[in-house]
C-alpha cells in the first residue's frame, strides 16, 4: 500500500470532488478521501503542496509509430496500397521511442496510437499505457478502431502523388464503402473464417458488429458529412477524427449521433482543408452537448504539449473543468475505458501527474508521473 | 486625441505593469492633454505590440501548398529581398492581431543556406510598402541539417558543412562589398558545431552575427553572442539537430547573460503562439516581467526599431495591446490590438474599447 498526501488531489468526477489522500495498492486506487490514520505498514508519500490530476489521456495520437527525426524509418502509413485493413498498430509501436517519454514529461499516460491519414482504410489503432516493461504489459485496446481518411490525404498521396486511384473524393467514398459490401455479402461462416485467420475483411466484420468503431480522418464539411453518410448506410459505429470543419456544421455533427476527437488546431493550417481549423471548436462543440476529446496528433502537435491543446481552448471560451475532462475522464469516455482511466476513483488504475501549480496555470510544470501505480517520470 | 485611462500598462523601463493613463494622437503615443476622448480600461492590462523576431507569415501563406509559398529560392542571388513575396492578406495577419503581434521580421525559410534580404513590417494588410516598418534589415542563411537536406534532396552537390562554410565566407565577401548598408547577418543554426562556425565568423567579419533558434547553444561553453532570436520550442522535432528542443532552452540563456527574443518562425509554429512561447519560458522560470520585455522593447531593440515602437512612449508608433488578464496567463485573451493608433482587432462587435 503506497499512501500519497500533502496534495490537492483533482478527482475529475461528476462531482469535482478534491481530496486528501490517496491510497493505491497493487497499482490500482483503493482510498481517495479526506485525511485518515494510515496502516503501519504502508508506505507514506509526501507530496509537499503539488497538485494531482488524472494521467491525460491522448485518444488521437501517433506515438511510437511516427519515425519523427529518421524518416526512411517511418511505420505509421503503408503507402503501397490505399486500402490496407490488415495493418496493426501493434506491428509498428516502438515502445522504447522517445515519443513515450516526451508524454510522460507532459504527464499523457494513456494514448491511443497507430496508422496515419495516408490510406483510405489505414488499418488497426491501439490504446496503450506510456509506460511499462514490455508492449503487452502497455495495452489496454489491442484493436481500438478500424482508421480511415478521407479528403486531401489519400487524394495527393495516390491520385497526386503516384497518379492512381483515388483521385477524388467519389472514389475515396467507393473504396471505403467497399470493404463494408463485401464483408456484408459474406455468410456467417465466411465472416467467422475472415475474423479467425485475420483475412482481408477482418475489421470491416468486427466494425460490422459494434465490436470496434470506424475512426475516419475528416476535416472538411464534406468529408464529416460523407464519414457521417457512409456510417449510417451501414449502421456502424463511427468516430470523427479531426473534424475540423465541425462547428461550421454543427447541428449535422450533432444530429450524427457520434463522437469527436477535435484538433490538431494548434497547428499553423498547413494545407486548404485545415485553413477553417479553430480552437473555438472545443467550445462550440460543448454547447451543442457534442462529446468530445482533444487531441495532439502527435507528432504534429507534440505529446507533451496536450495539457497546452487544452489551455488554447480554454482561451477560447471552453470552461476550465470541460477543458481538464477533455483530456482525461471525456477521452476515456468516448474510448469506453472511463471504469478504469480518466479519473482519480476508486478502482480504477493509478495513473495520475504532479503538477507545481493548478494545472492550467502558465507555470504549471509536472514533477512526477505515475502509471498503475509506479513512477515512471520524475522532473529534475 | 484619445485618452486611455486606469489600465494597467506594461512599462519597458521598469519592467512591470504600473497603473498610468497614455494619450494617442493620429499615429503616436503623446502627452499633449489634449484628448477630446477618454476610454477607460480599467481591469485591463496594456502592452506594447508583441513583435515575432523571426516569421514567414505572408512570405510562406497558411492553408495553402506551393501556390503561396514564396519562402525559399534554391538558386541564391543576393539581390533576394522578402518585400517581394509577402502577400498582405494572408489570413495569418488577422490570426496574430487577435494575438497581440502588430509586427513581425520576416526572415526566408530554413530550406534556404543563403537566403534573402529580410524586413520587419507591420500588420495592416495593404500594400507591402505601408506596411514595412524596416527594409533589408539584414541578410539571412541557413546552416546545417536543413541547408544540406535541400542540396541533398536536389542532388545538386554532396554538401559538407566545410561547403556550407565556404559558401557563407564567399557570400558575406559579396554582402561587404554590394550591400554597404547590410550590417546584421541572421544565421538559423541547432547544433553547436554550427554555433562554432558562428563565432569564427564573429572574429572574421565586422558584421553583426545573430542566431536564429540556438537550440545546442547551452552546449557552448563561455562563447559570447549578440542576442539569439530563440526557439521556437513549440514544435515538433523535425530532424536529428533538433533533439535537445526544450523550451529550458530560455532559462539556460538568461543563465548565461545571453540576451535573447522569442519568436515562432510562422508557420512552423503559429504566429498565434507567440505568448505560448513565453509562457513555457516562464513554466521554466523565466520571470514574467523579462519574457514580456523581450516580446516587445527587446525585440525591437534587436530590430532596430525602438526608436519607432516597441514601447508605450510618447513619440513612438501607437501599437499596443488591451488583454483581459496577465498576457502570460495561458487563457488571456487580447480584447483588442491597435497599430499606429488604429484598432486593427477587437475580441467582440461593438466592444467600446
Amino acid at each position: 500500500m503506497i499512501i500519497f498526501h500533502n496534495a490537492k488531489f483533482v478527482a475529475v468526477n461528476e462531482q469535482n470532488d478534491t481530496f486528501e489522500q490517496l491510497w493505491i495498492d497493487d497499482g490500482r486506487i483503493v482510498y481517495t478521501g479526506p485525511a485518515k490514520e494510515i496502516p503501519d505498514n504502508a508506505e507514506k508519500i509526501d507530496l509537499h503542496g503539488a497538485f494531482v490530476t488524472p494521467g491525460l489521456i491522448d485518444i488521437h495520437a501517433h506515438v511510437g509509430t511516427w519515425a519523427e527525426v529518421t524518416e526512411d524509418i517511418n511505420d505509421a502509413n503503408e503507402y503501397s496500397e490505399p486500402f490496407t485493413p490488415l495493418m496493426h498498430a501493434l506491428d509498428s509501436v516502438d515502445i522504447r521511442h522517445f515519443s513515450f517519454q516526451h508524454a510522460l514529461e507532459g504527464g499523457v499516460t494513456t494514448v491511443q496510437t497507430g496508422p496515419g491519414s495516408a490510406n483510405v482504410i489505414g488499418g488497426i489503432w491501439s490504446i496503450l499505457k506510456t509506460a511499462g516493461p514490455t508492449l503487452a504489459s502497455r495495452i489496454l485496446v489491442e484493436r481500438s478502431g478500424l482508421k480511415g481518411a478521407l479528403g486531401e490525404n489519400p487524394k495527393n498521396v495516390f491520385g497526386n502523388q503516384y497518379k492512381r486511384k483515388p483521385m477524388t473524393r467519389m472514389a475515396i467514398a467507393q473504396l471505403l464503402r467497399d470493404g463494408f459490401q463485401r464483408a456484408t455479402r459474406l455468410s456467417e461462416e465466411e465472416k467467422s473464417k475472415h475474423v479467425k485467420h485475420n483475412l482481408e475483411l477482418r475489421p470491416f466484420i468486427e466494425v460490422l458488429r459494434g465490436e470496434m468503431p470506424l475512426r475516419l480522418h475528416c476535416h472538411r464539411a464534406d468529408d464529416i458529412m460523407t464519414a457521417i453518410r457512409i456510417a449510417k448506410e451501414f449502421n456502424v459505429q463511427l468516430h470523427l477524427e479531426h473534424c475540423t470543419e465541425g462547428h461550421m456544421i454543427v447541428d449535422a455533427v450533432k444530429a450524427s449521433g457520434f463522437n469527436a476527437t477535435v484538433g490538431p488546431y494548434m497547428l499553423t493550417p498547413s494545407k486548404y482543408e485545415t485553413r477553417n481549423s479553430t480552437p473555438a471548436i472545443a467550445k462550440i462543440f460543448k454547447e451543442h452537448a457534442i462529446p468530445f476529446a482533444i487531441m495532439t496528433d502527435h507528432p504534429f502537435v507534440p505529446i507533451q504539449y496536450l495539457k497546452y491543446c487544452a489551455s488554447e481552448a480554454i482561451r477560447y471560451g471552453l470552461d476550465e473543468e470541460t477543458a481538464l475532462k477533455s483530456i482525461t475522464i471525456h477521452a476515456a469516455t468516448l474510448v469506453q475505458l472511463d471504469h478504469r482511466i480518466g479519473s482519480l476513483e476508486i478502482g480504477k488504475d493509478a495513473d495520475f501527474v504532479v503538477w507545481s501549480h493548478p494545472i492550467f496555470e502558465t507555470e504549471a510544470k509536472v514533477l512526477q508521473t505515475y502509471v498503475n501505480g509506479k513512477k515512471y517520470y520524475e522532473a529534475e | 486625441m484619445t485618452r486611455y485611462i486606469n489600465g494597467l500598462v506594461f512599462n519597458s523601463e521598469t519592467r512591470s505593469f504600473e497603473n498610468t493613463d497614455f494619450e494617442v494622437h493620429g499615429q503616436y503615443f503623446t502627452q499633449l492633454n489634449t484628448a477630446e476622448t477618454e476610454i477607460n480600461l480599467h481591469g485591463y492590462y496594456i502592452t506594447p505590440g508583441f513583435i515575432d523576431s523571426c516569421s514567414q507569415i505572408g512570405l510562406a501563406e497558411i492553408g495553402i501548398r506551393w501556390e503561396g509559398d514564396d519562402s525559399f529560392e534554391f538558386e541564391s542571388h543576393l539581390q533576394y529581398s522578402v518585400i517581394d513575396g509577402i502577400y498582405p492578406f494572408d489570413t495569418a495577419f488577422k490570426n496574430a492581431l487577435s494575438h497581440g503581434i502588430t509586427a513581425s521580421h520576416i526572415v526566408p525559410s530554413p530550406k534556404s543556406l543563403v537566403g534573402a534580404k529580410t524586413a520587419i513590417i507591420h500588420h495592416t494588410p495593404s500594400t507591402v510598402d505601408e506596411m514595412v516598418i524596416k527594409k533589408d534589415f539584414g541578410y539571412s542563411f541557413s546552416i546545417g541539417q536543413n541547408a544540406k537536406s535541400t542540396f541533398f534532396t536536389a542532388q545538386k552537390k554532396p554538401l559538407t558543412r566545410m561547403g556550407i562554410a565556404k559558401i557563407m565566407r564567399e557570400t558575406l565577401q559579396q554582402i561587404q562589398e554590394q550591400e554597404p548598408l547590410i550590417r546584421k547577418i541572421l544565421v538559423r543554426a541547432h547544433k553547436a558545431v554550427d554555433m562554432e562556425l558562428i563565432v569564427r565568423l564573429q572574429q572574421e567579419f565586422p558584421f553583426e552575427f545573430h542566431i536564429i533558434h540556438g537550440t545546442e547553444i547551452p552546449l557552448l561553453e563561455g562563447a559570447s553572442f549578440n542576442t539569439v532570436i530563440a526557439g521556437p520550442t513549440f514544435r515538433y522535432i523535425e530532424h536529428n539537430e533538433m533533439m535537445a528542443l526544450s523550451p529550458k532552452l530560455y532559462s539556460q540563456l538568461a543563465a548565461r547573460e545571453i540576451p535573447f527574443v522569442f519568436c515562432t518562425d510562422h508557420p512552423v509554429s503559429s504566429s498565434t503562439h507567440l505568448a505560448l512561447e513565453a509562457c513555457l519560458a516562464v513554466r521554466e522560470k523565466l520571470p514574467r516581467q523579462d519574457a514580456l520585455y523581450a516580446l516587445t522593447t527587446g525585440a525591437a531593440t534587436l530590430l532596430g526599431i525602438e526608436h519607432l515602437t516597441g514601447s508605450i512612449k510618447d513619440g513612438l508608433l501607437a501599437d499596443f495591446v488591451v488583454w483581459n488578464k496577465h498576457p502570460l496567463d495561458l487563457d488571456a485573451k487580447v480584447v483588442a490590438t491597435f497599430i499606429k493608433g488604429k484598432k486593427e482587432y477587437s475580441w467582440e462587435e461593438g466592444i467600446t474599447i
